[in-house]
């Protein structure tokens, strides 16, 4: 659980490390695969069947999913099916062998994030993880900022929440102040609260801040 | 001299199938007795010769046509009877002794390399009337049973390998698959390295992956040459064959489609089997065809029941037996009757053709094939092969004695 720890939180702020996972019972493609990414930079994890993958599965690693539809045993599009039962954020893509495409496309529809159809050159294998991986990580980041939004609000007090509601309803502090019958005096005391609640300092980063976690 | 004396033997012969009832009266004359007139009727050649020099003393009409028509007295001439010399013997009847007699020496098929003819040759050693152990030779031209013979086996050929064509056909996008794996294992070894190398990597960390790639490359440039082997066309030809070799190259394929379908594969060969008198690539055309059919017949089994067994062991004294089994939906005792008739398929793309091709071919080896429902479901192949067995191999064939 030490191993969780590292690679989900961000005590000193830096997003965890991005892997990529691999999950294919063919040895010689899952071990080239491997060696292919790992030679272009990527930190890579094989699994050689679904259930090894779940074994290992915490449901907070940072990456991709490289999955092989066709495997014995559990298949790549159960392992999928069972990935989304337990809300995996992790973004999965299928390697398909020849003709399996409508069964790709089916799966995008359920939420898969691209495929691959064998064969595949190394450019295009590169591509689609690169592009994977880039959108996995603004999703991570958005996913971050938006919990400790959401963190921080709870924080407020219930009258900070009312001062910062009328700010982003664009009330002026003496409309605040007339609005929650109180001084200025004090509309500017809750501001200042909530501004350093929020770990912003400009008003304009408040508001941005705020709308942008919709929550 | 010698020549000549062959030259002739083509043409003699017709004359005397021909004309035998005339040649008979006109021979009656000259010869002494009746008994030579009837042997010279003949037209099987039929001789006496010494056994332990080959001088011949007696020569019917026929044998004359073959050898020259002053045969007797002279020497047995290597080519239409067996010659101790070459090998063609069990027992050496220069050797055999007075006792001895009288006995089989010689039963089986002879080619006269000149002519093309084959004949059936039966030799005894038997105790002439001065006393001396001779070889008494029947020789009978069978040219033409062993022609229609051949035509037969050539159809049966070309339909068997026209079978594999089909068979390899069925198979090939799981085949283009099984190739596309290690292509691209290849593919993916050597961009990585590619992408190594210009990051200015150094040669021991470039080394394991291009073992690999090169690993792959074998794997499948094998896959190509079963593939290869198993659409030759070929004369086949039946030999000393270890069943561990025609189980190992048939499963390799056969176990390419079951690891797709997600079918176990067990295989068990009982220790110590001989070799199998066999053509190697039509068995294994048997055997891939029984296996496919169970694994096909395995769609709707739950997945971890499926299993595919291939046994082998020995059948009696003289026949190895092989079985391939299946868990699948198994067949009616009714339908049993009907699956080695031609036509008859419970495959939507199958022809029905693969069962009685696999018949004919287990026949041609001497063996039989049959089928049965396994009581646990599923069907239950089997067929048998004859084992080798010592026999001496030149043009001919010699005959079990």
């Amino acid at each position: 659980m030490s191993g969780a720890a590292s690679r989900t939180m961000h005590e000193d702020g830096k997003p965890p490390r991005q892997q990529i996972f691999i999950v294919d019972d063919d040895d010689a493609q899952r071990d080239s695969l491997v060696w292919l990414l790992e030679s272009h930079g990527y930190a890579v994890r094989p699994f050689s069947s679904a259930k090894d993958f779940l074994a290992f599965w915490d449901g907070d690693s940072a990456g991709c999913l490289l999955l092989d539809v066709r495997m014995p045993g559990m298949s790549g599009l159960e392992l999928f099916e069972e990935l989304t039962r337990r809300h995996s954020t992790l973004p999965v893509i299928l390697i398909t062998g020849h003709g399996d495409v409508a069964m790709a496309v089916a799966t995008l529809k359920k939420g898969a994030e691209d495929f691959i159809e064998k064969p595949f050159s190394a450019e295009e294998m590169l591509k689609v993880v690169r592009n994977c991986l880039e959108r996995e990580s603004e999703e991570r980041e958005y996913r971050r900022t938006r919990a400790d939004t959401a963190h921080r609000l709870a924080q407020l007090t219930a009258r900070e929440h009312e001062v910062l509601e009328l700010i982003i309803a664009g009330k002026l502090n003496k409309q605040i102040a007339d609005v929650l019958n109180i001084s200025i005096k004090t509309v500017e005391v809750h501001r200042a609260r909530v501004m350093e609640k929020m770990g912003v300092s400009t008003m304009a980063s408040l508001i941005r801040r705020v709308v942008s976690a919709d929550l | 001299m010698q020549n000549t004396g062959i030259g002739n033997v083509s043409g003699a012969i017709p004359t005397i199938n021909g004309g035998a009832v005339q040649n008979v009266a006109v021979m009656a004359n000259s010869a002494n007795e009746p008994l030579d007139a009837v042997l010279d009727g003949l037209e099987a050649a039929v001789y006496v010769a010494d056994a332990h020099n080959g001088e011949i003393l007696f020569a019917n009409r026929a044998f004359q046509a073959l050898h020259g028509f002053d045969a007797v007295g002279q020497i047995l001439r290597e080519w239409v009877v067996p010659l101790p010399e070459r090998g063609d013997y069990r027992v050496d009847p220069r050797g055999v002794e007075a006792p001895d007699a009288p006995c089989e020496l010689f039963d089986g098929e002879l080619l006269q390399p000149r002519t093309g003819h084959w004949y059936h040759v039966k030799e005894q050693a038997v105790r002439w009337v001065d006393g001396r152990i001779v070889r008494l030779g029947i020789a009978t031209d069978i040219t033409s049973r062993k022609k229609t013979a051949e035509t037969t086996r050539r159809q049966e050929e070309r339909i068997a390998h026209t079978a594999r064509l089909i068979t390899m056909g069925e198979m090939a996008s799981t085949l283009a698959h099984e190739l596309n794996q290690p292509l691209s294992a290849i593919a993916n070894y050597c961009n990585g390295c590619i992408a190594r190398m210009q990051a200015g990597a150094s040669m021991e960390e470039l080394l394991p992956a291009m073992r690999k790639a090169a690993a792959q490359a074998e794997r499948a440039g094998k896959v190509i040459a079963r593939i290869r082997a198993f659409v030759k066309k070929s004369e086949p030809r039946r030999r000393a064959t270890p069943v561990a070799a025609i189980l190992e190259e048939a499963l390799a394929l056969i176990e390419i489609d079951a690891r797709r379908r997600g079918i176990r594969l067990s295989v068990e060969i009982a220790p110590g089997l001989p070799d199998v008198h066999a053509d190697q690539i039509m068995i294994e055309q048997v055997l891939l065809n029984l296996a496919r059919n169970g694994l096909d017949a395995m769609r709707d089994t739950p997945e971890d029941e499926r299993m595919l067994t291939v046994r082998a062991r020995m059948g009696g004294k003289r026949f190895v037996e092989i079985a391939v089994l299946d868990r699948g939906h198994g067949i009616d005792e009714e339908d049993l009757e009907q699956l080695f008739k031609p036509f008859f398929t419970t495959r939507d793309e199958g022809m029905g053709m693969g069962l009685p091709i696999c018949r004919s071919i287990i026949e041609f080896h001497d063996g039989c094939l049959t089928a049965r429902p396994e009581p646990e479901g599923g069907i239950i192949f089997i067929f048998t092969l004859p084992i080798e067995e010592t026999t001496c191999e030149w043009s001919g064939e010699q005959n079990n004695a």
